[in-house]
Order: structure tokens, then C-alpha cells, then sequence
């Protein structure tokens, strides 16, 4: 999806849970996102240039705390405080205090992006092919990314009956990561860095080009980032077909056969390179550490349906069967060089070669679906559907695991008896249900042995996973009941939505007694329950000839609910009990934060300190049309509640470096980076902190040039230009101690993931846009 | 009419083609990285056996880090500083109250290095044993010789968690991973580890003379006939019966272990370590890294030393740069000295070693009554250490404590965490000196939560 350039795109649609997506089985579970990209249109070729120019600064900074004499002296042993008095006496008499947040990751980053577009052909063919350069600095130090993207989509009639579309897209993108977040034994993480380093001791490079030591932390973060590369590459190509054949047509019926299939080939490089002389590799046996990582992944697709479209009576009906195979190949292989000579990243100039890591996997899947719609004059519209699959990552691959769907919307007011739609303009009552599945893990059936090196030697270790050969997928089931109206000539509208949904055989660790030498066995015991609300209200507020303002609010809430675990009540996620964790335990939502004190009373044994899952969620965008030619719209999101475990906090405690670590709030003559509530100040709810936020997610203005104004200027040689200016992550309050309270350690799992530790700042991105068609 | 019907012949015959490679046949995918357990367990070859050999070894050093780190600064023969995560100081040591429960930092649910590693250890000689007793290929006394290593191992993995979790006890029926048997008692766990050294003796004895008949790696170097295989496995349960407090069960033990009084102290089996795809010693730092993650000489073992002694020469190295320090929110630490015994990365780690054994002689001397044999082997110990010979009181208690000083330095961050073990096997936990960290020292530590949660699970 990020590889995608949002310029192709011609239409998002989420089906969200089961009961809309039920017809694509086995990997709906968490919804099902179709993305359509622009097709070509006959006529005149229309070619399009647009070009964004923009800057980037972090939308916020956290500060951090100055220095005294009197905080040295409490702060350091007695044996290293000289030393430190000294420092910080000379960084005072010639005033080199660094603030290294600032140095780091208040950086203005430059962002452009540049697209053209061109489209056209006749009535038997047509295409569209677009081009996109993207490349953006980061506002840390030294990263960005780049993306090139090319794409063709052709469409042609090879006869009135056949119609063969071909989607051909590039892909590469190049990534700057930088060396922020969690840091595992590199010393190389710059937030750490920050949590660590005095602003009193200066780490920038000394003039001969050398760095100074670091004397609080293993690495010279300045080193790293003027000098060490975390980069990602990645080559893509995506190519997909759909032949559609009209087989029989007649004034109310035609039957179709639209065979579909692509091929989805991801190639990725990426590179940690860290030089001989940096700090930390000094420190190290074989100074100079390479990590080459290549992955391959290649996917494939095909879909053959027979479409039947027919009446009955007054009903129209529409009636598919078809059939789908999904295979999917992984393939990685990742290696390490330690030892090197000065400057090369090639493995072979490594004293330490090493191969850290192979994988294979191999997935296959098939499915044969049924679905009959039926629509009543638009009145009753009704969907039944059932697709069966089976996969090579279920226990038994030969068994097909059937997912049926069920769906009735009533559109009341085309019904005879409405009267006029004028006030009341439209009441559609819907219900829906559907199952989907989520897939086993690949692996999840086998009992390994591994292999591993000892003295020269070649040995077999026994897993300490046990292989279930009996696992199956995990299911879900959702009803949804939902009730849309429309007003005043649908000027205003009404959503609203409640959703069951159940998760069955949930795929959880089984885990066992240690002492048996295994840890773990995948079962399929859990079942989860979300249950959740989503209301819109939506509409023209005014509309006049030279004004036009349309809103969207939204609101959603979700609850989860463990309603049997089935395997015994355990913690995961975080970093352990005693910084907080997530209790998986029955009648519990498994976004429970926990963590020390122990208390034996809790299940799990541990104190119960906060949940990560919002109360509620509410958005709102609002577009205004001024004058034709100008455009206004912004997008805000509000939060309320939901914890986050605010590690990052942790971290400048201990380095003394959090602001306002040395005031002392209870006057008890122990500053409040030593004592933070609640007593008795060892805890875990320490870091659990309640992130609620307002933020203005996006602001945008554009400007259409009025014909005339373009063909006094530029002739007929120029159609249309547009200009704007937009914000993205404009504008964030909240009392949450973090850079962002979205944030996420851990990459977008569904649980555990409100951990933060030592981000980079979001960047609050600003945008000025033209864009020209000829 | 006709370019319909042409069509849907084209049609059909494309969809003939589609099912001809039927989209709805599945391969089978079996496991493209790793050889199944199953493939072992009936008629494994000979080869076979051997990886299952070789992943013995393996499993039997994956305590080393966990137990060495953990261990050694419960008992205050060493700090593991480390910057990156604060809870190495402030859970490891005990700051602020802190006591171990059942997820605690560094052991997690399973209970990490120090539990679910050595049982992962004998679980792997479980699977080697029955592996060999199934295989044709292999004759009677190498099913023996096969079984005697495997249950030596075993009898060593399993003092590990009985030390860890003590008088909590630990399960010895391990062999069934769905229905692993009862915790027993601390005491009555040692009697059963004994039983399985003892049968690993008898295996030795029953595989005759002559080589291992499998390749061991150089750990083994000199130990690797079924004759020396047993004087390891002697050895092993010398330092077991002194657990047990069965003094002349350590005497007799020791006659037919690798002691020898008058030979290298360091002789002894080990754990090898080298450069990929082995894993380099763990516990090896550069002498004077300017890091902040490193184990370092305890202040206490610094300040108790006895002038001259070569083993603090020789094992303890003072940085020349500055001090590695960590400060948490209990305060800083200071690490002045370095370990200085692995001249390289890729050093072996002795797991027990003939200075050892000599100890253990003079310790089960002396609760003997046996003051002139316990003296005698004291000053062996006390001469290679260049600190002359033993001058003290010859009560039993001035014995004990000179032999628990000995070891602190003969011993010194052992992978075992002698220092810790002897302290509380002589009820002087007391003695382990808190002052430099404010911290406490530990007992014991509670079941790992997994096995709490498994004896829910069943219902127990």
C-alpha cells in the first residue's frame, strides 16, 4: 500500500469485518481494502503535470532539562562529580550547551513530489500511464526516502464480446531509515542518546574530523549519523490482467465469464552499515558491523467467475460463481560481516562472515465461492454468498473451511407509501452478516529441529515449539445492524452502525509447562469479542452558487473482549511486567496495561494500570467550495482515552534528562525524575500515561486559475491549473508526556502496540501544490 | 450467432486448460528450512544421532549468559552494567525493595536462562536417548555410551533450576511435554539428580572402554572416551553431593572424577566458543571498551582480596580509561575492573574444572572433621594463588569460611553463581555485601509464571 502512488488511485473501498467481507474467506479477518487504480478514457490524450514542493519540522518537541552544580552533585557519585563540575563549568564559561533533541530532530526536511499523467484513446483503446518521482528528507538527521513509480493501465476491446485489461506498475523506493526507537546493542539509537547525553557535553565533531568519546552512553550518536547507514530498498512489480467475455446477451440478461489473475513481485534490500571507528564497534572484537538482508516475495493470483444477470419478475438478479487460487512464495536471506576493513560494506571484507538468518515459505490456497444478489426495484436489496477455502497452512490442507454471508437492506423511501422525499429523504435499514478467516501462521504444524553450530560441528536441536497438526483457521463471525437516512434531498445524512463481532479458534500460544523443555504449542482455544458503534453525520451545511460547505462527523467507539481463552491466563507485549505489559486473560479486553506491583488477586497476578483501547474516537472533515475556484478542507481527530506505556520517559529519567526532572514538585527534596507517581515510586504504572489528543490531521487549500486568466496567458495550449497549499499533522494538543500519542514501537500489530520508546517526532508536513493539464 | 458460439469455445477451452492444472490441488508443503522431530524418532542413521549429539552440546551452554550475568551479581562477584535497560542494575541487584516474581526481568514467564534453557537441555537428551535406543544402526554399547553422556549432561542441567527456584522445588518428570509430574522438594529433586548421574555412570561403565563412539567438539578435548566421559560425570556429581551435604558421597565421587591434586588446576571439560556460525564467547568485553553495557568486577570482591593473590592478577583487569558507569534512578554504579580471562572472543568456558574438585575435597574434609587432609587441600589452592599457606583457626567454621573465600576467587563468575549458591548453602546470604548498590539479595525465585499457568490450565 505505501509502495502505491496516491496519484494512480482512483477509489478507495474498505469493506470492514465479515459481514462485508465474507466473500473473500480465508484473510478477511481484518477487513478487506479494494483499491482501484485510473483507467484511461477515450478523446483527446490529456496530459497532467502536477508538482508539490513542501517542508517538513517535528510537530512537537519535548525539551530538555538544564543542568546546575547542585543537580550534578545529586545526580552524579561523588568520585565523578569533579569531572562533571568541570564540564559543565566550561560549557558555561564559553557557552556550548547542546540541546540534542534539537540537534537531532529538529531538522527542516524538504519534500517534493512530482507527477505526470497521461491518458487517452479511442473507443476500442484506451490507457493511462502515469509517472511519479517522490522524495522526501526526514526531520531526523540524515534520513529520508525515495520512490519512483511508473505505471501503464491499458484496456482494450479485442471484439464486441472480449474486453482484456492489463495493469503494469513499478515500483522503487529507497529509505534512509536513521537509527531512532528501540536500540538493541548498538548503542547507535539517537533517542537514547538524547535520554543519556548532558547538554553540557558536546559530542559534535571535532575539527580534525574525529568525534569525541561519549562518556554516558556506548556511542557517539553524531558519529553514527553523519557516518552509519540504515537504508531499505525495495524493488516492486505489480501486474495484473482481467479478461471479461460477454457470452450470451439478451434486452434483461447477460451471462459473463471475467477471468482475473496477477503477479505481485517484491524485492527488498536493506543495509545496516555501521564504520570500524564508531564508538561503540571500537568496543567490539571485529570492529565495523554490515547486516545485508535480501527478501524475495512473490505472489500470485487467479480468479475465474461465471456472472449471470437475470430478472425475475421485478427482481433483478445477479448470480457468480467462481473459483480462486492464491500462492504465495517468501524467500530471505540475511547475512553479517563483522571486522571490516575501513569504508567497505562488502561482506567478503569482513574478518567475521556470517549468515544470520534463511527462510523459505511457501503458501497455497484455493477457494469456490457462490453469491446471488437480489435488488427489487431498489427497494429490497439482498445478497446471500458462501465461499469455501482450504490452505496449506491449516492443519489438514485438504479440508475447505466454508464462509457463508448474508445481507437485506430495505431503501424505505423508494417504496410507494414514502410520499415526498423532500424532508425525509431517504431510511434504509441494513443487516449483514458474515464469517471470515484469519490465516495460520506458516510453520504453525511443524516440530523442527533447528539447526545450529557448535566446536566446528553441525547440530539438531529439538524445537521448542510443538507443531499442531490439527490447527485450523481462525474464524469470524459478524453481525452488524445499521440504519441510514438521508434529509432534505439527502443534502443531510445519517449512518449508524453496530457490529458483533466474534473471533473463534483463535490462534493463541499454547503455553506450557517450561520444565518439559517446550515452551509453546499453537491452539486455536481463544475466543475474542469486539463490539463497537460507528455514527456519521454528514451533509451541505450551506449551498449557495458562491458557497459551498459539506462536513462529515464521525464517531466510533470499540470494546474488546476476551470471552475464552482456553490456554492459561498470561502476559504479553511491552517490555515485561516491571515497565508494563497486556494481560490476556478471560472476561478481560487483552489491551489491558499491567505490570508490577505483582498482585496475586489480578489474573495474571500483576496490578491492573490502565487499557490502551480509546473510550471514543470522533473525526471530522469539512470541505468549503468558495467562489468556484477556491477550495478549503481540514480533518481533525479526537481521542479520548487509551494509555499509552511511555517508555521514553523512563529512559530520560534515568539519564536525568527529562524536562523538569530536577523540580521537585512535593518539596521532599527528591526531584521528580526520581519519584514519579504513584508511591511507592518502583512501579509500573509509572509509565502508563493516559494519551488523549486533539489533532488537526489535515489542512488544505487550492486554487483554480479561471479560464480566462489561462488562455489570456498561456493560449489554448494549456487547459487547467490548480494550485494549493496543504498541511499534514498540522496541529496536535494533548497532555500525553510523548512526541505523538499515536505512536507505535512496534509497526502496526492490532495489540500491544502503545509502547513508546524513543521515537523520532512526528513531522508536520507542509505542502505547496500546482498543477498543470494540457 | 456464430462468433458467439466461436467464443464460448474459446471460452470452454481456455477454462479446460485452467482445470487441466486443477486450481484447486494443493501441493504438500513440508517444512522447506528444518528436518521434522519425527524423522529422528524411528530408525534414525547414524548421522543422524551424531547432529543430535552435537545439538546436546549446544543445548547444554545456553544457560552460560543468563546464569553468569544473572547468578554472578545476585551473589556480588559481578555487575552486568547496562545503559540501555536500567532493570539490569535496579531487578537484577534488588534496588528499591525490588524481590523476583514470577515474570521477572531477564526470566520472563518461562524463566528464561536460568529455567526453560537447561530443561530445553534435557529435554534434547531425553530425544536423544530414546532416538538411539530406536536406531539399528547403532550396537548395544554405543546406545550405552550415548545414554551415560546425554544423562551426565542431564544430572548437570538439572542443579540449575533446583538452584534457581531452591526451596520451591522443581518438577523432575519431565519426559512428557502435556503431562509434566509433580514438583518435589529441593532436597528430594538433588536425591533424583542423583539417580540420574549415577545411571549415566553405570551407562559409561556398560559402554566399555575405547572413544565415544561419536564425535564430541573440542569441549570434550580429553574427556572424550567413555572412561573420561565418566570422571566428567563423577565430577558433576561431586559438586551435587555437596549440595546434598553428603560429604563422603563428594569424597567418593571425586575418586573416580578428574581430581588430581597435583595437576592443572583449569583441567576440565568446557563449553567452546568461536567466531560463525558458532557463537562467540558471551561473556567476553574488550579490555577497556568505552561502552556502557559490560560485566565488571564487583567492588567487594576488589576490596577482600589478599595482596598478591595471582588470581586477581590475573582474572581481574583495571581500566585504563575511565570507569564503565551506569546511573539508574537508584543512582550510578561504577565498574573499575574488567574480566580478564578470555584472551579472546572465541575462548572456551570450563563448566567444572579440577581447582574446583580440589575445593570440593578440602570442604568435605573439613565438615569431616578431617582439618589436616582440609588444610592440605586448602594451601594447594592457596600456593598456586601466590598467598602462602594457611595460617587461620582450625575450628570448622574458620575452615568453612577460608574454603567459601577460596572459592569466591577461585571461582570467581563461574558459569554457575557458586558465590550466591555457597552463600546460601552455609546461611550467609547475609554476608554478600549490598552497600556499593543498595540493593537486596535474593533467596530464590518463585515458579515461572508458564508453569503456574500450566497447572491452571490442567486444573491442578
Amino acid at each position: 500500500m505505501a509502495d502505491l502512488n496516491p496519484n494512480d488511485i482512483e477509489s478507495i473501498e474498505v469493506l470492514k469485518g465479515p459481514s462485508a467481507a465474507a466473500i473473500y474467506g480465508t484473510r478477511a479477518n481484518a477487513g478487506v481494502i479494494i483499491i482501484t487504480t485510473k483507467r484511461g478514457s477515450a478523446g483527446k490524450t490529456q496530459v497532467s503535470l502536477s508538482q508539490d514542493i513542501g517542508f517538513a519540522t517535528p510537530l512537537r518537541l519535548l525539551g530538555v532539562d538544564d543542568w546546575s552544580e547542585e543537580k550534578i552533585n545529586f545526580f552524579f557519585p561523588e568520585a565523578r562529580r569533579p569531572i562533571e563540575l568541570e564540564r559543565f563549568r566550561q560549557a558555561r564559561a564559553t557557552n556550548t550547551f547542546v540541546d540534542y533533541e534539537d540537534y537531532f530532530h529538529n531538522n527542516t526536511a524538504t519534500l517534493s513530489n512530482t507527477r505526470l499523467t497521461v491518458n487517452g484513446g479511442n473507443d476500442r483503446t484506451k490507457f493511462f500511464i502515469s509517472g511519479n518521482i517522490a522524495a522526501e528528507d526526514g526531520t531526523v538527521r540524515n534520513t529520508g526516502f525515495e520512490r519512483y513509480s511508473i505505471r501503464a493501465n491499458v484496456d482494450h476491446k479485442i471484439s464486441d464480446f472480449i474486453r482484456l485489461g492489463v495493469s503494469s506498475n513499478y515500483i522503487r523506493s529507497n529509505t534512509d531509515r536513521g537509527f531512532t526507537g528501540n536500540q538493541n546493542r548498538t548503542g547507535a539509537s539517537i533517542g537514547y542518546n538524547i535520554a543519556y547525553v548532558p547538554n553540557y557535553y558536546d559530542l559534535r565533531r571535532n575539527e580534525d574530523g574525529t568525534y569525541p568519546i561519549n562518556p554516558y552512553f556506548s556511542e557517539n550518536p553524531v558519529a553514527v549519523t553523519d557516518n552509519a547507514i540504515n537504508n531499505s530498498v525495495v524493488n516492486r512489480f505489480i501486474q495484473a490482467f482481467t479478461l471479461d467475455a460477454d457470452l450470451y446477451k439478451s434486452a434483461n440478461s447477460f451471462l459473463r465469464f471475467q477471468l482475473a489473475g496477477g503477479v505481485d513481485f517484491l524485492q527488498n534490500t536493506s543495509l545496516v552499515y555501521l564504520p570500524e571507528f564508531l564508538q561503540f564497534q571500537r568496543g567490539q572484537a571485529n570492529p565495523g558491523d554490515v547486516l545485508w538482508g535480501k527478501q524475495e516475495s512473490f505472489n500470485t493470483n487467479l480468479q475465474a467467475v461465471m456472472v449471470y444477470n437475470w430478472n425475475l419478475g421485478r427482481v433483478n438478479m445477479n448470480s457468480q460463481v467462481g473459483v480462486v487460487r492464491l500462492d504465495f512464495k517468501n524467500d530471505g536471506l540475511f547475512t553479517r560481516g563483522r571486522g571490516l576493513a575501513p569504508g567497505q560494506l562488502n561482506l567478503q571484507q569482513a574478518t567475521v562472515q556470517e549468515i544470520n538468518q534463511q527462510f523459505f515459505s511457501e503458501v497455497q490456497e484455493a477457494g469456490v465461492f457462490l453469491q446471488q444478489e437480489a435488488n427489487f426495484e431498489d427497494k429490497i436489496i439482498g445478497t446471500v454468498g458462501v465461499r469455501w477455502d482450504k490452505s496449506t497452512l491449516n492443519g489438514d490442507p485438504n479440508q475447505f473451511y466454508a464462509f457463508p454471508r448474508a445481507s437485506v437492506a430495505f431503501n424505505l423511501a423508494n417504496f410507494d407509501f414514502w410520499g415526498s422525499k423532500t424532508t425525509f429523504s431517504a431510511l434504509k435499514p441494513r443487516i449483514a452478516y458474515g464469517e471470515t478467516a484469519g490465516p495460520v501462521a506458516f510453520g504453525a504444524t511443524f516440530t523442527p529441529l533447528g539447526g545450529t553450530n557448535i566446536g566446528g560441528l553441525l547440530g539438531s536441536v529439538v524445537s521448542t515449539q510443538i507443531g499442531n497438526t490439527q490447527i485450523l483457521p481462525e474464524t469470524a463471525t459478524e453481525l452488524e445492524f445499521g440504519i441510514d437516512a438521508g434529509f432534505f434531498n439527502n443534502k443531510i445524512g445519517l449512518e449508524a452502525t453496530y457490529y458483533i463481532k466474534n473471533t473463534q479458534n483463535n490462534i493463541q500460544n499454547l503455553n506450557l509447562a517450561p520444565s518439559t523443555g517446550v515452551n509453546s504449542t499453537p491452539s486455536n482455544e481463544a475466543e475474542l469479542e469486539n463490539k463497537g458503534i460507528e455514527l456519521a453525520l454528514f451533509g451541505t451545511v450551506v449551498d449557495k452558487p458562491n458557497f459551498r460547505w459539506n462536513s462529515r462527523v464521525m464517531y466510533w467507539q470499540n470494546r474488546l473482549n476476551m470471552r475464552r481463552l482456553g490456554i492459561p491466563t498470561y502476559v504479553s507485549g511491552g517490555f515485561g511486567a516491571a515497565l508494563g505489559t497486556f494481560l490476556y486473560a478471560e472476561g478481560v479486553s487483552p489491551t489491558t496495561i499491567v505490570g508490577t506491583p505483582a498482585d496475586p488477586g489480578n489474573p495474571g497476578g500483576f496490578t491492573i494500570w490502565g487499557n490502551s483501547q480509546p473510550k471514543f474516537n470522533m473525526s471530522m472533515v469539512n470541505n468549503f467550495n468558495i467562489a468556484k475556484n477556491l477550495e478549503f478542507s481540514f480533518l481533525m481527530e479526537y481521542r479520548k482515552g487509551g494509555d499509552n506505556i511511555n517508555l521514553t520517559s523512563f529512559l530520560t529519567d534515568a539519564g536525568g534528562t527529562t524536562n523538569g526532572w530536577f523540580d521537585d514538585d512535593d518539596g521532599d527534596g527528591i526531584p521528580n525524575g526520581r519519584q514519579r507517581p504513584p508511591a511507592p515510586f518502583n512501579n509500573a504504572g509509572r509509565w502508563v500515561q493516559d494519551a488523549t489528543f486533539l489533532k488537526i490531521r489535515e489542512i488544505g487549500l487550492y486554487y483554480s486559475i479561471p479560464k480566462n486568466t489561462i488562455v489570456q496567458t498561456f493560449g489554448n495550449s494549456v487547459e487547467n491549473i490548480r494550485l494549493g497549499a496543504s498541511m499534514n499533522n498540522a496541529f496536535l494538543f494533548t497532555s500525553y508526556q510523548g512526541y505523538d500519542p499515536e505512536t507505535s514501537t512496534f509497526g502496526a500489530q492490532a495489540i500491544g502496540n502503545n509502547v513508546d520508546i524513543t521515537p523520532y517526532p512526528t513531522p508536520r508536513r507542509v505542502f505547496f501544490h500546482i498543477t498543470i493539464d494540457f | 450467432m456464430k462468433t458467439i458460439q466461436k467464443y464460448i469455445g474459446t471460452v470452454a477451452l481456455a477454462a479446460m486448460s485452467l482445470f487441466a492444472c486443477n486450481p484447486l490441488q494443493l501441493d504438500e508443503i513440508i517444512d522447506p528450512n528444518n528436518p521434522s522431530v519425527e524423522s529422528v524418532t524411528d530408525n534414525a542413521s547414524r548421522e543422524q544421532i551424531q547432529f543430535l549429539v552435537t545439538g546436546l552440546e549446544a543445548r547444554h551452554r545456553a544457560y552460560v549468559f543468563n546464569v553468569t550475568a544473572a547468578w554472578g551479581a545476585f551473589g556480588r562477584e559481578a555487575w552486568y552494567l547496562n545503559a540501555s535497560d536500567p532493570r539490569f542494575q535496579t531487578d537484577w541487584l534488588g534496588q528499591g525493595g525490588r524481590v523476583p516474581d514470577r515474570s521477572y526481568f531477564g526470566f520472563g514467564a518461562t524463566g528464561g536462562g536460568s529455567y526453560a534453557s537447561p530443561y530445553q537441555a534435557i529435554n534434547q537428551a531425553d530425544v536423544l536417548i530414546s532416538a538411539a535406543e530406536n536406531a539399528a544402526t547403532l550396537s548395544n554399547t554405543d546406545k550405552s555410551a550415548i545414554s551415560g553422556l546425554a544423562k551426565t549432561i542431564k544430572g548437570y542441567q538439572f542443579m540449575i533450576p533446583a538452584n534457581f527456584v531452591y526451596q520451591n522445588g522443581i518438577r523432575t518428570d519431565v519426559s512428557d511435554p502435556l503431562n509434566p509430574g509433580p514438583f518435589v522438594p529441593y532436597e528430594q529433586a538433588l536425591d533424583f539428580i542423583k539417580s540420574v548421574l549415577d545411571e549415566g555412570d553405570q551407562d559409561l561403565s556398560a559402554a566399555g572402554g575405547g572413544n565415544f563412539p561419536l564425535t564430541l567438539t573440542s569441549g570434550f578435548a580429553g574427556f572424550n572416551t567413555n572412561a573420561g566421559l565418566k570422571q566428567v560425570n563423577r565430577a558433576i556429581t561431586a559438586r551435587l553431593n555437596a549440595y546434598r551435604k553428603d560429604w563422603n558421597g563428594v569424597l567418593s565421587a571425586l575418586e573416580g572424577s578428574f581430581m588430581d591434586i597435583n595437576g592443572n588446576l583449569n583441567a576440565g571439560p568446557n563449553h567452546p566458543y568461536g567466531a560463525p556460525p558458532d557463537v562467540f564467547n558471551p561473556i567476553y568485553y574488550v579490555p577497556d571498551a568505552l561502552v556502557t553495557t559490560m560485566i565488571v568486577v564487583h567492588p567487594s570482591v576488589l576490596r577482600d582480596a589478599t595482596p598478591g593473590d595471582l588470581r586477581v592478577a590475573n582474572k581481574f583487569f583495571e581500566r585504563t580509561v575511565a570507569p564503565v558507569t551506569v546511573t539508574t534512578d537508584v543512582g550510578p554504579l561504577v565498574g573499575t575492573h574488567q574480566d580478564a580471562r578470555w584472551a579472546t572472543n572465541a575462548v572456551a568456558i570450563p563448566f567444572i574444572k579440577n581447582e574446583e574438585l580440589i575445593l570440593l575435597k578440602a570442604e568435605a574434609h573439613a565438615n569431616l572433621g578431617q582439618t589436616a587432609q582440609a588444610i592440605e587441600a586448602i594451601n594447594i589452592i592457596r600456593n598456586a594463588a601466590g598467598i602462602g599457606e594457611y595460617t587461620g583457626g582450625t575450628g570448622q567454621d574458620a575452615l568453612i569460611d577460608e574454603i567459601l573465600y577460596q572459592r569466591r576467587y577461585s571461582l570467581w563468575l563461574e558459569p554457575w553463581g557458586h558465590r550466591w549458591i555457597d552463600a546460601r548453602r552455609y546461611n550467609k546470604l547475609n554476608e554478600i555485601d549490598v552497600s556499593f548498590d543498595g540493593g537486596t539479595v535474593f533467596t530464590q525465585f518463585p515458579h515461572p509464571q508458564s508453569e503456574l499457568n500450566w497447572d491452571d490450565y490442567i486444573g491442578n
